[in-house]
């Protein structure tokens, strides 16, 4: 009781302090008196009086000191002081506290927030229950360039009959959209073709309704659909009463039976689903392939047990039906054939590992290069306090008095640096979430994470502790005499420097690997923008019109409607030309399917090749800017009833006739009779990323093939975005109930598939040159502090005749060879570390030597430019004032 | 130093003070200290600075408190009293110190 009343007291006491001094002064003083009387009265003189008091009371100011230790929490007044003193210090020399604030603000902040990213989409557990459960089924088939490879309906339907490894396992079907009309205004929607169990490999319930039953995956009994939660909030306002409700789906009318909770979205992509509805399965289908499996694995398999469980099945099947397998002839016993599951989360994660890791690298290196700055700058400016150190040792400051007045000073500056990186990667998190980069998946979910903010803030403390301390161990290692004398002349020790030039040295070579890795990443980035597509992007526009099946019931009315819009947008102002075709390059819509060549057909066993299929109007190549090398272009002759025609590429060509025409050769689809016969050649172009080789093409024409969705492209003469709005109105007198969607230019389609690169490049270029202002901070605090502490040197030296060229060599080469010793380790460690580059460089080597050339070179630049501010200083020194101060 | 200062415990000061305050009312900080000097006849010889952190710890403790008033010498000086849980407190103290030293007294008899 009395204790806790004695803090409270005490914690108290540290607030009124004033008061409290002049009540014990006064109550002092008047002790003092009534000794001083008594004495007084026993017969002294006043002046004996007056003694025999202060001796019989004891030292004034000792009882003054114990009070106030008594009254208040000495522990907390020191820390206190020790705070302002240390603020008082920081704010004496801004310089200094601006540079170790802002360094270790922008390494806390940056690497935190990068390794928040990085966690966030790699590390993070799926948002669904036992998510490590949850993989992706699908097939491959390397030999017939098939991997991988969809699932055909009778595929999925066998597996799922057969297969003992999996707790439930669905079916999702790939590329999935619709026309919703009816109420409102059409509107083209994503959405999902799924089996009626695939809620239950989520194990997730709706909010409103109910999922599927397993009757409704049959044909004419799937008009039903579940919402997701923000599509039934845009669009139905978050209406209870939608359930019930029937919508109209490319005019199939639609019932809606259920709406899922806002936490689920499958797959997790941009934009995000709409609505689910059952695939009309037909389990007798053996071709087709266009369905992925998603399962949950039975507690205790593993993604490779039910691999080959399901590998076993495939194999089984297709040796009764080689269909099953997509032949139409026996499997070849090497065929390499299989199924591949694969873990839920690595699939979202996807290609991202690998650019994730470098920039959590990067900013690693740069984290390790910021504290290589910090301790730098703290054992700089420790040595310069050798000497205050000694004094107060002298006037009496124990030594663990020192140590904790060093500690805060550390511990402050310590602390404003990470609240401002705290607050630094609060925002860049938030920044990296908002700009949602295309092709990052699991993105909106990453928050700030925590444990990565203490984690880096320790890494910077701890580094800032160890520095902070250096001064203190040198005053206790000189001893108080040699603390004074050294001090006194403002020197510091050799082995200090030693430390510093070791520090300077990390920071090149760890800013070497960090640039040479930008700067391999960046010619990369520069090889895949400049390089050859094969077509011309600008002015070129595209938008994508879908055919609803039910209106559009016949292939003349699809192929008439396909015609006439394309003439009527041509004619328009300002439309060059324009096409359709049903895969746009750089939009990642592809087709693909197996060919025969006339007079290269696959012996038994062997299998057709697969090539890229696109249905084409009259002109797509003049539009698209792709050279017509021989032959013709398709024409609007090439029509039904017509002879079939195709153009094919030179990639397709050169692979089939060496060298021969191809023009004139035939071809057909493997699994028809029909001769296609081809009339053209084209150059190839680039069709998925500027970064893949181009692959082959076959060109068929849309008069000949029916297409329910195409690409509307078109070539103007001037600003794209003002023919917009004309084409839009074209398409709606032709039938308004269609909506147009995804309308982008060229460019735009071209410029997403760099997105990542690009903003992951400048993540990088960021972070290269914050590492070469970092050690050029590094190593011009060194040499400004070598020669500050050599005035006398250089003084006797210029006395002595040397001239200030002669100096100024002398100091930049000191700085220069730190830099090089640092820059040699760094090329080293580059040769080894860039390797780990390799699977993300586009036509350049990891160890391209222009650009190692060029990191060399700009570090010892910026080396020579950061030595010669202090050189300058030196060659100033007049010897007469040098030596006087001697 | 010399034998007859003894160096005076902390605890011991503190009942010494109670002690005094209980016999002789309110007192200032001058006057304890010569009470304390006088029934100690010179054995022990305090520095009279010592009893101010004691009084402060006391009050802080709630044991006694502070009042200003006027000295003998018509200044203003701070007068100390007892409260009741000084009161209380020192029963405790008295009982533990007797039973302390009686235990000691046996011992330095027995021994």
């Amino acid at each position: 009781m009395g204790k806790l009343r004695e803090i409270a007291a005490r914690i108290r006491g540290l607030f009124v302090e004033s008061r409290f001094e002049r009540e014990l002064d006064e109550e002092l003083n008047s002790h003092l008196e009534l000794l001083v009387e008594e004495n007084l009265r026993h017969g002294m003189s006043s002046e004996q009086a007056r003694r025999e008091a202060r001796r019989s009371f004891g030292g004034v100011a000792q009882t003054k000191e114990a009070y106030r230790d008594q009254r208040g929490l000495p522990i907390v007044e020191t820390l206190v002081q020790d705070i302002r003193y240390g603020g008082r210090l920081l704010r004496k020399n801004p310089s200094f506290t601006a540079v170790a604030i802002i360094t270790l603000a922008l390494c806390i902040g940056a690497n935190t927030a990068i390794f928040s990213v990085v966690s966030g989409i790699l590390l993070r557990p799926l948002p669904y229950s036992d998510p490590d459960r949850l993989v992706r089924l699908m097939q491959s088939y390397a030999q017939r360039g098939l991997s991988p490879w969809n699932m055909s309906q009778m595929n999925f339907a066998t597996y799922r009959e057969q297969s003992r490894s999996f707790e439930a396992l669905a079916a999702i079907s790939i590329g999935g959209g619709a026309n919703l009309t009816g109420s409102g205004e059409p509107e083209r929607i994503q959405l999902a073709r799924v089996t009626a169990d695939f809620f239950q490999v989520f194990e997730v319930e709706p909010i409103l309704g109910r999922t599927f039953r397993p009757e409704e995956e049959t044909p004419g009994k799937n008009g039903v659909c579940v919402l997701s939660y923000s599509f039934w909030q845009r669009r139905f306002g978050g209406d209870a009463d939608v359930v019930g409700r029937t919508l109209l789906l490319n005019d199939v009318a639609t019932e809606v039976v259920g709406v899922m909770p806002d936490s689920f979205d499958f797959p997790e992509r941009w934009p995000s689903v709409a609505l689910w509805t059952p695939i009309a399965l037909n389990p007798q289908r053996q071709y087709g392939f266009f369905l992925r499996g998603i399962g949950r694995l039975k507690p205790g398999v593993s993604p490779a047990e039910a691999e080959a469980e399901t590998t076993a099945i495939l194999w089984n099947s297709a040796s009764q039906n080689p269909g099953f397998a997509g032949s139409d002839s026996a499997l070849p016993a090497d065929a390499d054939l299989k199924t591949m599951v694969t873990p839920l989360k690595k699939v979202l994660t996807g290609d991202t590992e690998n650019p994730l890791l470098v920039l959590l690298c990067a900013s690693g290196l740069l984290l390790l290069i910021g504290s290589a700055n910090v301790a730098n700058l703290l054992l700089a400016k420790g040595a310069l306090r050798t000497r205050e150190i000694a004094v107060r040792m002298a006037l009496g400051a124990t030594p663990n008095r020192i140590v904790r007045q060093l500690l805060t000073e550390s511990v402050l500056l310590a602390m404003i640096g990470g609240a401002g990186g705290a607050l630094l990667a609060w925002w860049g998190v938030r920044l990296l979430v908002r700009l949602g980069i295309q092709g990052v998946p699991r993105l909106a979910g990453v928050s700030l994470d925590t444990t990565v903010l203490a984690f880096s803030l320790t890494v910077i403390v701890v580094t800032g502790l160890l520095c902070g301390l250096a001064p203190a161990r040198q005053a206790y290692s000189l001893g108080l005499e040699a603390g004074l004398r050294e001090g006194a002349r403002g020197t510091t020790k050799t082995g200090h420097r030693r430390a510093n030039g070791v520090l300077v040295a990390a920071q090149f070579a760890l800013s070497l690997l960090l640039l040479v890795g930008v700067g391999l990443l960046l010619r990369s980035f520069q090889n895949l923008i400049t390089t050859n597509t094969g077509f011309r992007p600008e002015n070129v526009f595209s938008m994508i019109v879908s055919l609803p099946d039910k209106r559009y019931d016949t292939e003349e009315r699809s192929i008439q409607f396909n015609q006439s819009l394309v003439e009527r947008v041509s004619s328009l102002p300002g439309i060059v030309r324009a096409a359709s075709v049903d895969g746009l390059p750089m939009t990642g819509d592809d087709n693909a399917d197996g060919f025969v060549v006339e007079g290269h057909e696959p012996g038994p066993g062997e299998v057709a090749g697969v090539f890229s299929v696109r249905v084409v109007s009259p002109g797509y190549f003049d539009v698209l800017g792709i050279k017509l090398l021989r032959g013709r272009d398709i024409e609007d002759a090439d029509r039904r009833g017509s002879q079939l025609v195709a153009v094919v590429d030179e990639i397709f060509a050169r692979r089939h006739w060496p060298s021969d025409d191809p023009v004139g050769k035939r071809i057909r689809y493997s699994w028809s009779k029909d001769w296609i016969t081809i009339v053209g050649l084209v150059g190839g172009i680039k069709d998925d990323t500027l970064g893949d080789p181009p692959k082959s093409h076959v060109y068929l024409s849309s008069g000949q093939w029916p297409l329910d969705r195409f690409y509307l492209v078109s070539r103007t003469a001037g600003d794209p975005a003002a023919a917009v709005s004309a084409i839009r109105s074209e398409v709606q007198e032709l039938d308004d109930a269609l909506p147009v969607y995804s309308v982008q230019t060229m460019t735009q389609a071209m410029e997403k598939t760099l997105h990542r690169e690009r903003l992951t490049n400048q993540l990088l270029m960021g972070f290269a040159g914050l590492a070469v202002l970092l050690a050029a901070a590094g190593i011009y605090g060194v040499m400004s502090l070598d020669v500050n502490s050599r005035v006398q040197e250089f003084g006797i030296r210029t006395a002595l005749g040397a001239r200030s060229r002669d100096v100024l060599r002398m100091v930049v080469g000191n700085g220069i060879r730190l830099a090089l010793a640092g820059i040699a380790f760094g090329v080293v460690g580059a040769t080894w570390l860039t390797r780990l580059l390799r699977s993300l460089l586009f036509e350049v080597t990891p160890s391209d030597p222009p650009t190692f050339a060029a990191a060399i070179l700009l570090l010892a630049a910026v080396a020579v430019l950061a030595c010669y501010i202090p050189a300058r200083r030196a060659t100033r020194v007049d010897p007469v004032i040098a030596l006087r101060n001697e | 130093m010399k034998e007859s200062r003894s160096d005076i415990l902390q605890g011991t000061l503190d009942l010494m003070v109670l002690k005094t305050l209980d016999g002789l009312g309110p007192l200032h900080g001058y006057g304890i200290a010569r009470r304390i000097e006088q029934v100690s006849e010179g054995v022990l010889q305090l520095n009279q600075g010592t009893i101010y952190p004691a009084l402060l710890r006391l009050q802080q403790r709630g044991w006694i408190k502070a009042e200003w008033g006027a000295s003998e010498n018509n200044r203003r000086a701070k007068y100390y009293s007892l409260t009741r849980a000084g009161r209380k407190q020192l029963e405790t103290e008295e009982e533990d110190w007797e039973r302390i030293s009686a235990v000691i007294a046996r011992m330095l008899q027995n021994a």
